[in-house]
């Protein structure tokens, strides 16, 4: 309990922004990443010790804000895009090249860049292994070169 | 991989709605593990409960108090009688909100958008229910206030173009007829857009507001391109049969959907449609959400909808729920 609380506290801001790209909304990613924490804490005697516990809660958020993204959502209805700080072209472009990428690729990519998870925690976290990682990383690497490039040129 | 660090990342996420608060986790999982424990005890009550109340041909009826958002849940009674003729339809402005009205001739006034609960705007269609007298003072406000048809609209009244302004109509014989101009029309609409502040006691058989349970659903889906995924705006429909946009599906999803009797649908125009009842309506939602990964986008919308996104440049395939209203019509729940 003291690590999974440890692990909220200190990661909070991780798990809720890497859950807004789920759910496309920040309270909605709130209210997952909260939820997430709640069944957690229910099922904590069901985590076996395999892999990190942070993987583990991973999934859990990841599984909660994809519940949250299916239901009642309006058409195509896009949010504001966020603040650019002084690169508003290359952000712009990396933001649409990584919208159109496949929803298991671009949560592997923010795992692995922004959440700092290795290749076997991202796998626990996506319910993937380690090879099927690489993978998805590799193909969304290229599709982002390719898109980037396409943009640019 | 210089366009693609964790400071471009950082830039790019939305930031975080509120603060990290553990006690409310602590409280969720409490109210969870409280939760099942219940579940368990009204279940075993229900079964006991189901028991006496079958052997007394017993049926209580289950009636949210809020609108529904998405299908109404397991249980719910749905609204009676199953049809029903439009005795008066309007679309007013409040002074916070806009509200669509049906009134039937057996009482039912069904709204959507209506009015603000402790400041907050209602969601989801709410029903109430009117007494025959009720019916009756309803009636007369509208007809008092102006003319209808061709009516010569009097020196200083608001003329009400079928163009420009939200239709306020009543029933006259086999048609309904649009109020064509008003004496004083912001009055109207305010007593339209709250009737509780003025109709006595006696016009209401149900003044509470419950939720308006329907029978059926109407199922609408079409394709959509979406031309600059960066910028928040409309898709453009893509004029496409629903055999072609049902093979863009997942799998799961396609199992569902083939061999349905799909009709052209009004929101928007482009879709088709199907009606099913509401427990099919159900059964579809729930094959729709094991069939992978639909996309989201944020906004309060009312009705169940899902975007999954297809192959093909920025294209998408959207599915949504809408239900049937007791004369039915379906409604856009988007529209406001």
């Amino acid at each position: 309990m003291v690590e999974l609380e440890a692990l909220y506290r200190s990661r909070f801001d991780v798990f809720a922004r890497v859950a807004a790209t789920v759910t496309g909304d920040s309270d909605r990613a709130r209210d997952a990443v909260q939820e997430a924490f709640a069944t957690a804490v229910g099922k904590r005697g069901s985590f076996r010790g395999d892999g990190p516990l942070e993987a583990w809660v991973w999934r859990i958020v990841l599984n909660a804000a994809r519940s949250d993204a299916r239901r009642i959502i309006p058409p195509v209805d896009y949010a504001e895009p966020a603040a650019t700080n002084g690169h508003p072209e290359q952000d712009a472009e990396l933001r649409v090249a990584l919208s159109r990428l496949p929803e298991r690729q671009r949560t592997a990519v923010f795992l692995r860049y922004y959440a700092d998870l290795d290749y076997v925690a991202i796998g626990e976290a996506l319910g993937i292994s380690a090879g099927t990682v690489a993978a998805t990383l590799n193909s969304a690497h290229t599709a982002l070169r390719s898109r980037l490039q396409e943009v640019r040129t | 991989m210089t366009d693609f660090d964790r400071a471009s990342l950082d830039r790019l996420l939305p930031g975080t709605s509120g603060s990290a608060d553990w006690d409310d986790v602590m409280s969720r999982s409490r109210a969870g593990h409280g939760h099942r424990r219940r579940r368990m005890i009204v279940l075993a009550a229900v079964a006991l409960v189901a028991v006496g109340a079958a052997s007394a041909f017993a049926v209580r009826a289950f009636v949210p108090d809020k609108g529904i958002v998405g299908l109404p849940p397991v249980g719910a009674t749905p609204s009676t009688p199953e049809n029903g003729v439009l005795e008066m339809y309007y679309w007013v402005h409040g002074v916070e909100t806009r509200s669509r009205n049906w009134v039937y001739v057996d009482g039912r006034l069904i709204r959507l958008g209506a009015s603000r609960a402790n400041g907050r705007p209602r969601r989801g269609f709410i029903e109430q229910r009117l007494t025959r007298e009720g019916l009756k003072l309803l009636r007369s406000e509208i007809v008092s206030a102006g003319g209808f048809g061709h009516d010569q609209p009097p020196s200083g009244s608001e003329s009400l173009p079928g163009c420009c302004t939200l239709p306020i109509q009543v029933r006259k014989g086999d048609r309904l007829v649009r109020l064509t101009w008003a004496s004083n029309l912001k009055r109207l609409e305010a007593r339209l857009t709250d009737p509780e502040s003025w109709l006595p006691a006696s016009a209401w058989k149900q003044r509470k507001f419950r939720a308006y349970v329907p029978s059926r659903f109407q199922v609408c889906a079409g394709a959509v391109v979406v031309s600059d995924l960066d910028k928040p705006r409309q898709g453009r429909i893509v004029q496409m049969g629903p055999a072609r946009f049902v093979a863009l599906l997942p799998a799961a999803a396609q199992d569902v959907l083939r061999g349905r009797d799909w009709n052209a649908g009004r929101f928007p125009p482009g879709s088709r449609c199907f009606a099913v009842t509401t427990n099919e309506a159900r059964s579809l939602a729930k094959a729709l959400d094991g069939a992978g990964p639909a996309t989201a986008r944020k906004g309060g919308a009312i009705r169940l909808h899902y975007t999954f996104d297809a192959p093909g440049p920025s294209r998408q395939v959207w599915i949504s729920f809408d239900p049937f209203l007791p004369h039915g019509e379906v409604t856009c729940s988007q529209c406001g």
